[in-house]
């Protein structure tokens, strides 16, 4: 308990940790599988947003803010228009984020560990000891 | 002049320590390959009733469960029969249908065990009542497996996998009941299109990872999923490639995230050892090996790297007593 620094979760899923503080924070997460839960957890949000695609201009955006420009000068949009576009930005961003959250992972890979473990040992017992290779099939292989 | 003399010495000392330190990609005899022949022969030819005990640390504690094991009419069947093997092609029952696991028997070319490792042979303990023989595989000073073989039959009787100090894996018979030799043929599934098809080598896959481990297998499972095999003579990995980024929320939120070299990855103890799960360049990895830490470290740096110059497997080879991740 006296070794564990919220602080440091950041700092350990960007890899900077030091080798003994990485030490000794895995030794914490090993020790506690609900800290350890949250570890996973903060890395699976961090992970979620590092995937949110940038928000993508509404159609004609760009075109609308050239064509405001006028002798090299940037002409403020009429606040309506302003208004316009601040809220079909904000929209796509929602939309990218509905996205990410209603369909997490959607177009990302999920390999079934459970198969890939199967196969292995399966491809394992073809050529080694077949008893020790295909009776870990008998238990939960990958529990959640 | 003495300078030319301690440049050349150098030469032929570095030299040396290459050519001790790389594995002959040849497979070869040696004690664990004639041991698990004779036991897959001994399997063959007999039939039994047997418990086993399977031990594995899951990242966190032991854990432990029995499982019933028979060998009949040349098939061996586990948990009453939902997995069924024969000659080296396997499969399981789900869903009131047959999957084919395995399809091919084929045996791939491992690299010889003293490449990397050896292997001695000594009295072994009594298991379900049978004395056995024991073959101990080390790597330098240290104990990497222990295969325990019943002196009579051949059959593997016990086995530990180490990790460290740790065993990470244990199977053991504590039952061994109706022992008889082999009464006949029985009639296996049919083989499906779904078991993971050999295919040829991609040029960037690589030929060797890690400390040792040589590709002997690649192998397409569908589209976008392809499966290389790895072997160092003793340990296996199975790496399984995916395209895309990994969805780590879909993934068991029970494994430890860890940082292996220079990769963060999730990492889960299985009762097939470890499983390890990364991504680089935009690609998922999954790898599935019962070798050690230091291994799994070794690998997957390369994994994520690409295959690793000559340099690099010199310098990992000189420097890898002292390294820990």
């Amino acid at each position: 308990m006296n070794d564990w620094d919220e602080s440091l979760v950041s700092a350990h899923l960007d890899g900077e940790l030091s080798p003994s503080e990485r030490e000794s924070f895995e030794r914490v997460i090993a020790a506690d599988p609900e800290r350890a839960a949250a570890v996973d957890e903060i890395g699976a949000v961090r992970a979620a947003v590092r995937a949110l695609r940038p928000p993508v201009p509404p159609e004609g955006f760009l075109e609308s803010l050239v064509g405001e420009r006028q002798d090299n000068v940037v002409a403020l949009a009429p606040r309506r228009h302003r208004r316009l576009t601040a809220g079909l930005v904000a929209a796509a961003a929602a939309a990218a984020l509905i996205l990410a959250v209603a369909v997490p992972g959607a177009g990302r890979a999920r390999p079934p560990l459970a198969s890939d473990v199967r196969i292995h040992q399966a491809g394992t017992a073809a050529t080694g000891d077949p008893v020790s290779g295909l009776a870990p099939l008998a238990t939960p292989l990958v529990s959640r | 002049m003495r300078r030319v003399l301690v440049v050349g010495l150098g030469v032929v000392v570095l030299t040396g320590l290459l050519v001790m330190k790389t594995p002959v990609a040849a497979a070869g005899p040696n004690p664990s390959d004639a041991l698990l022949d004779r036991a897959r022969a001994a399997l063959a030819e007999h039939e039994f009733d047997a418990r086993v005990s399977l031990r594995w640390w899951d990242g966190r504690r032991n854990r432990r469960q029995v499982v019933s094991v028979a060998a009949v009419d040349g098939t061996l069947r586990i948990a009453d029969g939902d997995v069924v093997a024969e000659g080296g092609r396997a499969w399981v029952r789900s869903d009131d249908r047959w999957r084919t696991l395995w399809a091919d028997p084929r045996d791939p070319q491992a690299p010889p065990l003293d490449a990397k490792y050896t292997a001695r042979t000594r009295s072994g303990p009594v298991i379900a009542g049978r004395p056995t023989r024991q073959l101990v595989i080390r790597h330098g000073d240290v104990v990497v497996e222990k295969i325990s073989v019943d002196e009579e039959l051949g059959i593997v009787l016990g086995r530990e996998r180490l990790d460290g100090d740790r065993v990470i894996l244990g199977m053991r018979f504590v039952a061994l009941r109706d022992l008889r030799t082999r009464r006949g043929d029985t009639a296996v599934p049919k083989l499906g299109g779904e078991a993971p098809r050999r295919t040829s080598a991609p040029s960037d896959v690589p030929r060797r990872i890690g400390e040792g481990f040589l590709l002997v297998d690649v192998r397409r499972i569908s589209g976008d999923e392809s499966l290389r095999r790895y072997s160092d003579g003793v340990f296996e990995a199975s790496v399984f490639v995916r395209d895309g980024r990994t969805d780590w929320s879909g993934l068991p939120a029970n494994g430890e995230a860890r940082r292996l070299g220079t990769v963060h990855a999730r990492r889960y103890g299985t009762p097939a050892g470890w499983l390890v799960v990364f991504e680089s360049d935009e690609r998922t990895y999954t790898v599935v090996t019962d070798a050690t830490t230091r291994d799994q470290v070794a690998m997957v740096t390369d994994l994520n790297e690409g295959s690793p110059s000559a340099w690099t497997r010199f310098v990992r080879s000189v420097t890898g007593p002292f390294r820990w991740e």
